[in-house]
């Protein structure tokens, strides 16, 4: 099957690519992650997000941006910098050209995590493309904003499964005036110690790092105080003050194995010296994090899953590891929502979820609390797909889309929502009000 | 009134000493910190476990009754108002702080924890929470979860959803799931985030891990008088071009430095027309080159007093003035609305004339309290209900609100949209905006159980037709689009 590529350029286009396409849609950005988590299905329509470009608002002194989700975060690094600012994220793959939109997609992170956390924390808006064609913009161009629910947040993490980014706002921080880089070649075991020495010490670091047989800690903030804290960390550890290009040279490193990695994991800080040491693989580490990417055969993928799922931990497959090994770990303990939420976003599935590998494939099992409230019989009555789908005609602009994607695509799972309908009349002895006046009212 | 049946499955869920059924004492929950709302609920319950709160909500599932998750009830937006004949969910017997983890830097937390004692218990290890509403004392960290909420050190260290890595929630059909893990690593879409604001309309968050941090190393604390409110402004703005975050930078103007001074004494300059406090921390060394750079930013705007803390005594005193702004307003006024809006920094000078003028338009006396770093404003619209000034006074508190959004803001900043404003949201979102958010509510609560007409408006309780959507001003700049 031959995909036809649709390449939106602004919102109008945007919402165009969905209404007046029909069938299976993948959203591709730069391509950067094409081959993280599982594998993407067979598409009719792939939807390239790569020009929906450029700043929209930037006003410096409000330290917001508006961009096109498209746009490469390296690109917009430099804009904001003529100002005197950036955007405070440095995943390895922005210098591969990674969009805004791929990179919330992915909740992709870096070593500046430990100082100011992920894309979650940075996007304060945003406007996403649904299924059908439904622009629907959430959250706004402040900072702080708690009107509504924070669907950013829900993009966040989402590999194209929801919707299309099309615009984000993000907030800017200041540039800092220094910024030095602490090196130390040590055991997995001695950097662990010194990492707690390190927060203890009240330096803050903003990245603190084990590059397979190096730790790297990097501190910002004014000349003078830069200085200061970079030689008591040297001092405390018997580490070394990197020159600006040494340390240039040792993040590019540090970049360069997690591009490489077969694997990122997530646990309990405590807990990640553990796992590293069980496979001795090249690893980038963020010891005070907890966030890590290793480097191992493909078929040994699968076994990180399981130790990092023993302590409790999240892993993903990245790059090189193929379809050797399952894209992920542990399943989320609420996987039931999320298929709730797919199901309310995109009744007809147009939106490629392979990428989660079998999660949105069918129905989680019921829960405990549904098997308590629903006699078998009514358990099992048959989706009642037109309910979802009247919903969603509502929302206007799509309705033709919808209904030729609803007829192309597999008919839509028992809904979490029909479920409940369906039961209504029996849990209540039939004297509560029925579903369909519940979902109307 | 609850059917027989409902209030048996209720008793059963919880144990009979864990409800209340007492018209008298359910009058004590009908209202939040905004008491213009009130209703009676039907009963109380006050679980003790996450267990009991999941058997509690699967007995409201199964009768079809409406629940309302509750803390401390200090919220401004009437969130926890009760619905009618609905059932409130009191989470004020789960207080246990159930582990602090000195060496991953976390605390696991029961929702009816206060914000202020999970800092107590820290202190300890030498660390805190840093989220830090002004009501930390009493307010709860699941109150905190459902709004999201801020104070005065968010505008550096962000706010509860930047700092909670996972919870423990029950959904609305009494399921009980894990949101969030144990790093900011996901797995799939954050969820977490979504229920963080959602204003307890997506299910009852129960046990919470949140992020602690070190104490930072210094504190130092000013607070600095001004000519006008425009001059503080300016300071704000060349902290910012100067590169400088500091950890909270407040502004008031006389009326609320009239208020706070006759309530607590902090020392504040009564006549002066504006007044910042501006408080820095962090490494010894960074803070004392940044200071300097405050103290010349102030005097070249005019700055009529500075006055530093030198001691922690004196900046308590100071942050005391601050924090007790609002209820303080009660000292000059019968009778006050707090409103919380928020605008681009770079319009508080727009906005706060406007407020005056609307404020002289309409009568009335605005007093001005705001976190000036993120243009968080907390306008306090004085009135007297005895004069028949109360509907004037509404009216304007909730044009005060759309104006923010008129200038590019927000309808809230912390405090939260509830039953207050939710007929205010078509002013900020469209229709297909706010359908989106219907569905992903859907998604958790097909059947509206859980407190049911907060956040979205409804034709119930704003008319069918609830005000006309205004064009976001970007949008006539042809900056953005919507189609
Ligand atoms: C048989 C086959 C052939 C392929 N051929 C090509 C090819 O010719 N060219 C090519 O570039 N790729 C190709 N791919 C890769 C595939 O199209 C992409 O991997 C996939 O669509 C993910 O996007 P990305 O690689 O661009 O990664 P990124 O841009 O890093 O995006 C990663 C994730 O983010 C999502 N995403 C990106 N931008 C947005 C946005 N704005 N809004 C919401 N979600 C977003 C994507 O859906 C994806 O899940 C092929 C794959 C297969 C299986
Ligand atoms: C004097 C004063 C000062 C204030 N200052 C600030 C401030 O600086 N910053 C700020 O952000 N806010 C402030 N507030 C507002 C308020 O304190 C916060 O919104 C607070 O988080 C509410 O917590 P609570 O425990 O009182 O919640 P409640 O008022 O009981 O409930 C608030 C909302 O949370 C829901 N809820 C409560 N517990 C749960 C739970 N476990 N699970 C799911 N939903 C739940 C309720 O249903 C309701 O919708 C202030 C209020 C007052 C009175």
């Amino acid at each position: 099957m031959t995909a036809t590529i649709v390449t939106p350029t602004d919102l109008r286009s945007a919402c165009e690519a969905f209404t007046e396409s029909r069938g299976k849609v993948r959203i591709q950005g730069a391509g950067t992650a094409s081959a993280w988590a599982g594998a993407a299905d067979a598409a009719d329509v792939v939807v390239d997000a790569t020009a929906l470009t450029g700043i929209r608002t930037y006003n410096p002194a409000d330290m917001t941006v508006s961009v096109g989700a498209g746009t490469p975060l390296a690109q917009l690094h430099d804009e904001a910098a003529r100002h005197g600012q950036r955007i405070a994220f440095d995943g390895a793959r922005v210098r591969r050209g990674a969009t805004v939109g791929g990179l919330i997609a992915t909740a992709d992170s870096g070593p500046l995590a430990l100082g100011f956390g992920s894309m979650r924390d940075l996007v304060i808006g945003a406007t996403v493309v649904l299924a059908d064609g439904t622009p629907a913009r959430t959250g706004g161009h402040v900072i702080k904003n708690v009107a509504g629910y924070d669907l950013a947040k829900l993009m966040h993490g989402s590999y194209g499964t929801y919707g299309l980014l099309t615009e984000v706002v993000l907030r800017l921080h200041p540039t800092p005036e220094a910024q030095r880089t602490v090196a130390l070649d040590c055991t997995l075991a001695d950097a662990t110690g010194h990492t707690r020495s390190l927060l203890a010490a009240a330096q803050e670091p903003v990245s603190l790092e084990w590059a397979d047989g190096t730790l790297l800690v990097r501190i910002e903030g004014t000349a003078d105080g830069t200085e200061t804290r970079t030689r008591s960390l040297a001092t405390l550890t018997g580490g070394r003050v990197l020159a600006d290009d040494e340390a240039a040279d040792a993040w590019e490193r540090h970049a360069r194995l997690v591009d490489d990695a077969t694997v990122r994991i997530g646990c309990r800080p405590s807990r990640l010296p553990g796992v590293l040491d069980r496979f001795g693989a090249p690893a980038a580490a963020g010891l005070a994090t907890g966030v890590a990417t290793l480097s191992l055969p493909a078929d040994r993928v699968d076994q990180v899953h399981d130790a990092v799922t023993d302590v409790g931990g999240t892993s993903v497959t990245r790059g090189a590891a193929g379809s050797q090994a399952r894209p992920w770990g542990q399943q989320p303990s609420a996987l039931r929502v999320l298929q709730a939420v797919k199901r309310e976003l995109d009744p007809a599935r147009r939106l490629d979820s392979g990428r989660f590998g079998s999660w949105f494939d069918s129905p989680a099992a019921t829960s405990e609390a549904d098997v308590d409230a629903v006699p078998e019989s009514s358990a099992t009555t048959p989706a009642t797909g037109p309910l979802a789908h009247e919903r969603a005609m509502g929302r206007g602009s799509a309705d033709t889309a919808l209904t030729d994607g609803a007829s192309a695509a597999s008919p839509p799972d028992p809904t979490l929502r029909t479920t409940s309908l369906t039961r209504t009349p029996t849990d209540s002895g039939g004297e509560g009000p029925t579903g369909t006046e519940q979902e109307d009212s | 009134m609850l059917d027989r049946a409902a209030h048996d499955a209720l008793v059963a869920a919880v144990g009979s000493e864990n409800v209340i059924s007492d018209p008298v004492q359910l009058r004590s929950y009908e209202c939040d910190g905004l008491t213009g709302f009130r209703q009676t609920p039907s009963l109380v319950v006050l679980p003790r476990s996450t267990e009991d709160v999941a058997q509690a909500v699967r007995a409201c599932h199964r009768h079809r009754l409406p629940f309302v998750a509750r803390g401390a009830g200090t919220g401004l937006s009437g969130g926890a108002m009760p619905v009618a004949d609905g059932v409130v969910i009191s989470l004020q017997r789960m207080r246990e702080i159930v582990d602090i983890d000195p060496v991953d830097r976390r605390a696991v937390l029961q929702p009816g924890v206060t914000n202020l004692d999970i800092t107590k218990a820290a202190a300890a290890h030498g660390l805190y929470y840093a989220p830090d509403p002004s009501s930390q004392q009493v307010c709860t960290i699941g109150g905190n979860i459902a709004e999201n909420s801020g104070g005065a050190h968010c505008l550096k260290y962000g706010f509860t959803t930047n700092h909670v890595l996972s919870m423990t929630v029950v959904l609305p059909d009494g399921e009980v799931v894990t949101l969030g893990e144990d790093t900011d690593e996901q797995l799939g879409p954050d969820l977490r985030g979504v229920v963080i604001g959602s204003e307890g309309t997506l299910g009852i968050v129960c046990e919470i891990t949140v992020r602690l941090l070190r104490v930072p190393e210094t504190v130092r604390t000013l607070l600095a008088d001004f000519p006008s409110v425009t001059a503080a402004g300016e300071v704000v703005s060349d902290l910012v071009a100067a590169g400088i975050i500091p950890a909270a930078v407040e502004m008031m103007d006389n009326l609320a430095i009239q208020a706070a001074e006759k309530a607590v004494g902090a020392g504040y300059t009564l006549t002066t027309p504006a007044a910042l406090v501006v408080e820095l921390d962090g490494p010894a060394s960074e803070c004392e080159r940044q200071f300097d750079q405050v103290r010349t930013i102030c005097e070249r705007h005019g700055c009529t007093r500075l006055h530093i803390a030198e001691t922690a005594a004196e900046r308590a005193k100071i942050w005391k003035g601050r924090k007790a702004a609002f209820a303080a307003v009660g000292r000059i006024s019968p009778d006050y609305i707090v409103q919380d809006g928020v605008v681009p920094r770079t319009r508080l000078a727009e906005v706060l004339s406007r407020i005056e003028e609307m404020g002289r338009d309409a009568g009335l006396r605005v007093a001005n309290v705001f976190h000036a770093g993120d243009g968080n404003l907390h306008p306090l619209v004085l009135f007297d209900e005895d004069a028949g000034e109360m509907e004037r006074a509404e009216q304007l508190s909730t044009d005060i609100a759309e104006l923010c959004v008129e200038l590019g803001g927000s309808l809230s900043g912390e405090h939260g949209i509830g039953t207050d404003k939710a007929c205010s949201m078509p002013r900020m979102f469209g229709e297909a905006d706010l359908s989106t958010m219907d569905s992903v509510r859907a998604a958790f609560d097909p059947q509206r159980l859980c407190n049911p007409g907060k956040l979205l408006p409804t034709p119930r309780l704003c008319g069918e037709k609830p005000g006309r959507y205004r064009p976001h001003p970007l949008e006539e700049a042809g900056v953005i689009e919507r189609l």
